[in-house]
C-alpha cells in the first residue's frame, strides 16, 4: 500500500509537472530552450547565430524574439510577472545604457537582488542614410550635400518614430548635430517639416533638448514604427531616403551614405560639436520608463537576467557569440562588433566569460 | 513486484481519477480566470467624469465587426483576424465625446500606454500595409475598436484579452502592431491643445508660441486673473507686459516696459484671425494689470469663438474685447 501510494504520488507530481510543461512549451522534446530577447536591429545576425549554434548543439533550441529595446527589457522585468511568459535567458539591446537603467535598479520580486548586475558592450553601429538605386538624386547625394538633397520638396524622407524606436530619436540627435557640423541653422526643422503638434528644440547651458510631443502627425516626413519597417518602403521606392542603422541597411541590400563621425553616433566624436543633446518624449509609453534619452554612442548591450531559466546554456551561447566563429557570423551579417567586448562589473560576470572580455575603463 | 489484474485496474482507475483532478484544477484555474474577466471593469475618464463598465455592459453596447491584422516592429505579420468589439468613439461618448482637441489614452494592465489622436480615432488616420509585400497601401474607412472577440471566441489572456485595441480594415490589410494595446483596462480622454502663435510687432518682432505664453501666464510669473461682471474668471498676461517685449530693443531684461515711450504716446493694435482689429492708446493700457490677454476662462482653454486668446478687462467695451487674437502691433507716431 505504501509502495502504491508512493507510486501514485510520483505519478501525480509527474503529471502536474510535465503536462503544463508540454502544453506551454513549443520546443521539441529533449531539447533545452534558450530564449534570446533581442532588439529588432539584431534579428538578422542573431538568427544566423541561432542556425549555426543549433547545428553544433542539437540539444539546444535557441528561441529568438525581437522587440524594440525597451520592450525587450520589459519582457524580462515586467511582462512575465503579469503574463506568466517564460523568462529570457539572454537579453541583447541596441542601447547598452538601458540595461543598468532598467535592470540594475529593479529587484526580483521578493528577493534582494536585481534583474542584472553586469552588461557586455559587444557591438556598435552608426546612423546614416539608407536609400535605393531608384531614390531621387541617388547619383548626386554625398556627405557634403545630403541635407540639401533631403530638403528638396519632391524627396520623400523617412525616420523611425522617435516615440517607439531608438533609431528615431537618434536620427533627431544626428540632425541637430548636422546643424552644428555644417553650421546651418535650419537642417533639423527643414528636413522633418511641420507637425500638427511641433517638435521643438531648446538650447541650454550644456547643449540642446529636443522636445517630442505626445502626438506626432507629420506633414512632410514619413514615419514608420521601427528602423526595420523603414526598409520596405525604401525597397519599393515609396521612400527615397531614411535615417537608418548601417547594419540594417546593408543586411537588406540598400545603399548607405555614411555621415561624418561627429554626426553618426558611432563614437563619442559628437562631443567636439556639443557635449549634450537630450530627447525628451512627452509620450510616456511605459509607466516604469522615463522617456528622456541622452546622447550616447550607439553601443549594443548584452546580459543574462538573474532569473534566467537556463543560465548555464546562456553562458555557452554567449561564449559562441564571442568566439571566432560567432564573430565571423556577426561580421558576415554586417554587424560591427566590439571585440573583445567591454564589461562594466567583471566581478559579477559568470566565471567562464571573464577571459573573453575586458573591463570598461 | 508483481501486480494482479485487479490491482492494475485499481491503479488505472486511480490514475484516471488523478488525471481528472489535474484537469479539474486546470479548469478551476480557467474558471477563476473567467470570473476575473467578468469582474473586470473598463474605466473611462474625461476630466472629472468617470464611467466604469463590466464586460457584460460592454458586450451590450452597439458592436462593430470586421477584419484586422498587425505588423510588428520586427516586420512580422500577425493576422488577419475576424474581430468584434465596441468603437472607441462610442466609448468616448459615454464621458462627453471625442473632439479635435482630445487625445485618447489607452492604458493596459501591464503599465503600457498608447495615445491616439482625434484623427486616428475619428478619421481612421493610420498607415495600412499589404501583409505579403509589407508595402504601404491605400485604405478606405478604418475603425478603432476595443475588441472582445476574435474569430468567434472571447479573446484569451494570451491573445491580449479580454479587451484589446484592434483596428478594423480590409481583410487584406494590416496596421502597425503598437496600436493594438493588449489587456486594456482604462481609457482616458485627455486634452491636447492645438498649437498657436501670437505675433508681436513693434521696435522688434517676436512670435510667442502656446507653450511660452502658458509658461509666462503662470501665477508667480506674469499670470493674472480678472473677473468680469458676470462672475467669469479670465486668466492671462497683462497686455502692457506683452507690449513691453517689443516696445524697444529690450524684450525681457530688467525694466522691459519703456515708460518714457508712454509719455511720447503710441497706439496698440490688436488683430484677430479674421482681420478684425481694435486700436487702443498706450495711456489706457500702461501698467494696468486688469487689462489682460486671456487664454483661459474659468480654468479651461477658451471656447472656439474666442480661442486662442481674447482681450478682456476693466473698462473695455464689448467691441474692444477682441477674440481669436493673432497679432499685437505697436503703432508709433
Amino acid at each position: 500500500m505504501t509502495g502504491k501510494l508512493f507510486r501514485l504520488i510520483i505519478l501525480n507530481i509527474s503529471l502536474l509537472v510535465f503536462i503544463p510543461g508540454l502544453l506551454l512549451n513549443g520546443y521539441s522534446q529533449g531539447q533545452i530552450p534558450v530564449k534570446v530577447m533581442t532588439a529588432g536591429s539584431l534579428l538578422v545576425p542573431f538568427r544566423a547565430i541561432e542556425e549555426a549554434y543549433e547545428e553544433t548543439h542539437p540539444e539546444i533550441d535557441v528561441l529568438i524574439e525581437g522587440h524594440g529595446s525597451i520592450q525587450v527589457i520589459r519582457h524580462v522585468t515586467e511582462v512575465p510577472l503579469f503574463s506568466g511568459e517564460a523568462i529570457a535567458d539572454v537579453v541583447a539591446v541596441a542601447d547598452y545604457s538601458l540595461i543598468p537603467k532598467m535592470m540594475y535598479q529593479t529587484l526580483l520580486p521578493g528577493e534582494n537582488r536585481a534583474y542584472a548586475n553586469w552588461c557586455l558592450q559587444f557591438a556598435t553601429n552608426s546612423i546614416g542614410l539608407a536609400y535605393g538605386s531608384q531614390s531621387k538624386y541617388a547619383g548626386e547625394i554625398n556627405i557634403d550635400n545630403w541635407y540639401e538633397v533631403l530638403s528638396r520638396e519632391e524627396v520623400k524622407v523617412g525616420i523611425a518614430d522617435p516615440r517607439f524606436d531608438s533609431c528615431g530619436y537618434r536620427a533627431l540627435m544626428a540632425l541637430k548635430l548636422a546643424e552644428l557640423f555644417y553650421e546651418k541653422e535650419d537642417i533639423l526643422t527643414t528636413i522633418i517639416g511641420d507637425f500638427s503638434y511641433p517638435i521643438k528644440v531648446e538650447e541650454n547651458d550644456n547643449g540642446y533638448t529636443i522636445l517630442v510631443p505626445e502626438i506626432l502627425e507629420p506633414e512632410r516626413l514619413v514615419m514608420r514604427n521601427s528602423s526595420v519597417t523603414l526598409v520596405f518602403p525604401l525597397q519599393s521606392g515609396d521612400l527615397d531616403y531614411a535615417f537608418e542603422y548601417k547594419s540594417v541597411a546593408e543586411q537588406h541590400g540598400l545603399n548607405f551614405l555614411e555621415l561624418p563621425p561627429e554626426i553618426n553616433l558611432s563614437s563619442d566624436s559628437y562631443k567636439t560639436l556639443c557635449p549634450q543633446i537630450k530627447v525628451k518624449i512627452a509620450f510616456k509609453r511605459f509607466t516604469s520608463v522615463n522617456p528622456d534619452f541622452d546622447i550616447l554612442p550607439i553601443i549594443y548591450g548584452l546580459t543574462i537576467p538573474a532569473n534566467a531559466s537556463h543560465p548555464e546554456e546562456a553562458v555557452r551561447l554567449i561564449e559562441f557569440i564571442l568566439s571566432e566563429a560567432g564573430q565571423g557570423i556577426l561580421q558576415q551579417t554586417r554587424q560591427v562588433t566590439i571585440h573583445p567586448p567591454l564589461v562594466d562589473n567583471p566581478e559579477n560576470l559568470p566565471a567562464d566569460l571573464i577571459p573573453l572580455v575586458i573591463r570598461e575603463e | 513486484m508483481k501486480i494482479s489484474v485487479r490491482e492494475l485496474k485499481k491503479e488505472i482507475l486511480l490514475v484516471l481519477v488523478s488525471l481528472l483532478l489535474v484537469a479539474n484544477s486546470g479548469l478551476a484555474l480557467q474558471s477563476s480566470d473567467t470570473t476575473v474577466q467578468e469582474e473586470i471593469a473598463l474605466k473611462i475618464t474625461a476630466g472629472d467624469t468617470v464611467r466604469t463598465l463590466t464586460m457584460e455592459e460592454i458586450k451590450k453596447m452597439p458592436s462593430l465587426e470586421g477584419w484586422g491584422g498587425r505588423m510588428r516592429s520586427t516586420g512580422e505579420i500577425e493576422g488577419p483576424f475576424a474581430l468584434k468589439g465596441v468603437s472607441l468613439i462610442e466609448l468616448g461618448n459615454l464621458v462627453g465625446g471625442i473632439n479635435p482637441d482630445t487625445a485618447v489614452k489607452v492604458i493596459s494592465r501591464d503599465g503600457y500606454a498608447m495615445t491616439f489622436s482625434y484623427k486616428q480615432i475619428v478619421e481612421g488616420d493610420y498607415i495600412t500595409y499589404d501583409p505579403v509585400s509589407k508595402q504601404e497601401v491605400p485604405h478606405e474607412e478604418l475603425q478603432t475598436i476595443l475588441a472582445y472577440e476574435t474569430d468567434g471566441n472571447e479573446i484569451t489572456f494570451q491573445q491580449g484579452g479580454p479587451l484589446r485595441i484592434a483596428i478594423l480594415s480590409a481583410k487584406n490589410q494590416v496596421t502597425d502592431g503598437h496600436w493594438w494595446c493588449k489587456w486594456v483596462e482604462e481609457i482616458e480622454l485627455v486634452p491636447v491643445p492645438k498649437e498657436w502663435t501670437l505675433h508681436l510687432k513693434g521696435a522688434i518682432e517676436e512670435n510667442i508660441d502656446r507653450g511660452t505664453f502658458e509658461s509666462g501666464a503662470t501665477e508667480g510669473c506674469h499670470g493674472v486673473k480678472w473677473v468680469d461682471d458676470k462672475g467669469r474668471e479670465w486668466e492671462g498676461i497683462p497686455l502692457w507686459l506683452l507690449v513691453g517685449r517689443v516696445d524697444d530693443e529690450n524684450p525681457h531684461e530688467g525694466k522691459a516696459f519703456n515708460d518714457a515711450l508712454v509719455q511720447e504716446g503710441y497706439e496698440v493694435k490688436i488683430v484677430a484671425v479674421d482681420g478684425f482689429s481694435v486700436t487702443l492708446p498706450i495711456s489706457n493700457i500702461a501698467r494696468r494689470n486688469n487689462i489682460i490677454v486671456a487664454y483661459q476662462l474659468n480654468g479651461q482653454f477658451l471656447p472656439e469663438e474666442y480661442w486662442p486668446l481674447r482681450l478682456v478687462g476693466e473698462g473695455l467695451t464689448g467691441k474692444e474685447q477682441v477674440g481669436q487674437i493673432k497679432e499685437i502691433e505697436l503703432l508709433f507716431p
